[in-house]
């Protein structure tokens, strides 16, 4: 069974960056946060639940910043240190090669899109249920990034929880379902299937619409520049006309209209050139 | 792709997931109650008293009588025990406690089975910390109320233990033993009088202790959830609530058991040693208790 590197379409660069890219970064954040929530309760009596996601206050008063922090805040336990690796794991490989195709300001926004989803839909359960259990944890926007990158190479090989091979798309589905499983298990622990649902939904969605919104933003720009095209046609031929009358009957004769063209054909050419 | 289409792509991405916020933050207690109405059924009606969302038999005023007892046993538990044990009363906007009252053991054991996921055929009720649901069989009486008003501050009293410290695993014998002490509480009196058992309580726990189902100590401080939804959970009760009772006014031990309840606050499960190590060691601790039941 081939590596992740083996196995990557692109033969001209490493997949794996040891720079500072947006999902080393994330990664680092992860650790951080780990850390920082078995440390400040136990260590210093700090509560870190404000960060953690509580629909009453998230949505209810507006905590908004709850949308995001509670991705960086895990649970400390032993069990969970596995599925927290394969998440590490999972956002060193697939993140950062996903991050070389769409660049990392996309990718960050994809991110923090995808844990403020999985809140939602830990909100919605919250409000429709009466739970109060809150949620905490990076299952949501890092499945979120497994599925896109799955949507993406559907047919490459991976392992299965490091072991069995298969395709990333099947292997992106089985881990889904146990992490829900794993989710339901221990939701009084803060672990929320539905932020899982949440981000995997918002990953779909956004394949599943961003190719449409593409054409209409592609067609919507052509229209733009053919009008411009057009406009400027228009404009130089008459910038010719009036340039004419001017050798032929000096500026002093040029009509109030005729004036404002050229201003608005020196507008245009020094918008060209990029000049403000 | 140009800058303009990018903002676009985000404004895209973002925009619904703001209109949901907005809509949840205006409508989703509505959305809450109407889930409700539905998950009770026709034959009950929603009632709100602050912290309490109540849900009785259409057309009772059953309610009233509720939302009092509640009220009173969490004032008065939280003034008594809000320092010692760490007890917070529920909050009307992020912590309202849903009840159930249910006229047929088929409604509770339906909810039980859907919402706590517990066969409850040996349980008059249960409080589900995941929802801060309590759901209970009460008579509707208009006369004799001290079975329902007990049956309210038992699982109150579980709420408000949960309230204390969510992530907590409380240990079964604990949780129990003192919902059945404080079951017994009289709030509406000047003082209040919390906690307490009676002399029949000791004359069950003393023919059950030279019975078939006796129970030892460190048994006791092993048992599970399930152990008081068995059949003959009887021993199981009676003895943690006389165990607790021993713990909260015993001059021998009432100094220790603060610190072992902060031990127990603390998140997960309590580690197995701690009540040997906190309280004393289970043999000696039988022995005082037995000698503190006669």
């Amino acid at each position: 069974m081939p590596t992740w590197e083996d196995t990557t379409p692109y033969t001209d660069r490493e997949t794996r960056f040891h720079r500072l890219t947006c999902f080393n970064v994330l990664i680092g954040l992860n650790v951080l946060g780990f850390l920082l929530s078995g440390i400040l309760p136990r260590v210093l009596g700090v509560d870190p639940e404000p960060l953690a996601f509580e629909a009453r206050h998230a949505i209810g008063k507006l905590w908004l910043w709850q949308f995001a922090t509670y991705s960086f805040l895990q649970w400390v336990d032993i069990g969970f240190l596995f599925w927290f690796v394969l998440c590490v794991y999972t956002l060193y490989t697939m993140g950062n090669e996903l991050e070389g195709e769409i660049g990392g300001r996309r990718c960050l926004v994809c991110y923090l899109s995808f844990a403020a989803y999985g809140a939602l839909a830990h909100g919605l359960y919250q409000y429709a249920g009466g739970a109060t259990v809150s949620t905490l944890g990076l299952f949501g926007p890092v499945y979120g990034i497994a599925v896109m990158g799955a949507l993406r190479h559907p047919a490459r090989p991976v392992r299965f929880f490091f072991i069995i091979p298969m395709r990333l798309a099947t292997c992106v589905t089985l881990t889904g379902i146990a992490c829900v499983f794993y989710c339901l298990y221990y939701l009084k622990a803060g672990l929320s299937p539905f932020s899982i649902l949440g981000s995997a939904g918002a990953a779909l969605a956004i394949a599943r619409l961003e190719p449409p919104l593409d054409r209409f933003l592609d067609r919507l720009s052509s229209r733009r520049e053919r009008e411009q095209m057009m406009e400027e046609s228009e404009v130089r031929r008459e910038v010719d006309r009036i340039l004419e009358k001017i050798s032929r009957e000096g500026m002093g004769n040029l009509t109030r209209a005729e004036r404002k063209l050229l201003q608005k054909a020196s507008e245009m050419a020094s918008r060209r050139r990029g000049e403000p | 792709m140009d800058r303009k289409a990018a903002a676009v792509k985000t404004a895209c991405l973002l925009g619904p997931l703001a209109a949901a916020v907005l809509g949840l933050h205006v409508f989703g207690e509505g959305l809450g109650r109407a889930a409700l109405r539905l998950s009770a059924g026709s034959r009950y009606d929603t009632h709100d008293h602050g912290a309490f969302r109540i849900v009785v038999r259409r057309g009772s005023d059953y309610h009233e009588f509720a939302a009092r007892t509640l009220g009173l046993f969490t004032d008065a538990m939280v003034r008594r025990h809000g320092g010692g044990l760490g007890l917070r009363a529920p909050d009307p906007s992020t912590s309202r406690v849903t009840v159930y009252l249910l006229e047929s053991r088929e409604d509770l054991q339906e909810r039980g089975f859907t919402t706590a996921h517990a066969d409850l055929k040996n349980n008059g009720g249960y409080f589900q910390p995941a929802r801060l649901e309590i759901a209970l069989l009460v008579s509707y009486a208009d006369k004799d109320t001290t079975a329902d008003r007990k049956a309210l501050q038992h699982e109150m009293m579980h709420a408000l233990m949960h309230l204390a410290a969510p992530r907590a695993a409380w240990s079964a014998w604990l949780s129990e033993g003192m919902a059945e002490y404080f079951e017994n509480s009289r709030a509406e009196l000047d003082p209040p009088v919390l906690g307490g058992y009676a002399k029949a309580h000791v004359d069950e726990l003393r023919e059950i202790l030279q019975g078939p189902d006796r129970i030892a100590l460190p048994d006791l401080l092993r048992l599970e959830t399930a152990d008081f939804r068995s059949a003959r959970n009887r021993a199981a009760y009676r003895a943690s609530h006389l165990l607790v009772a021993f713990l909260m006014e015993s001059p021998a031990v009432r100094d220790r058991f603060p610190a072992y309840c902060g031990e127990e606050r603390k998140d997960g499960p309590v580690l197995p040693q701690a009540f040997a190590s906190i309280v004393g060691e289970p043999p000696e601790i039988e022995a005082a208790w037995r000698a503190w039941l006669k």
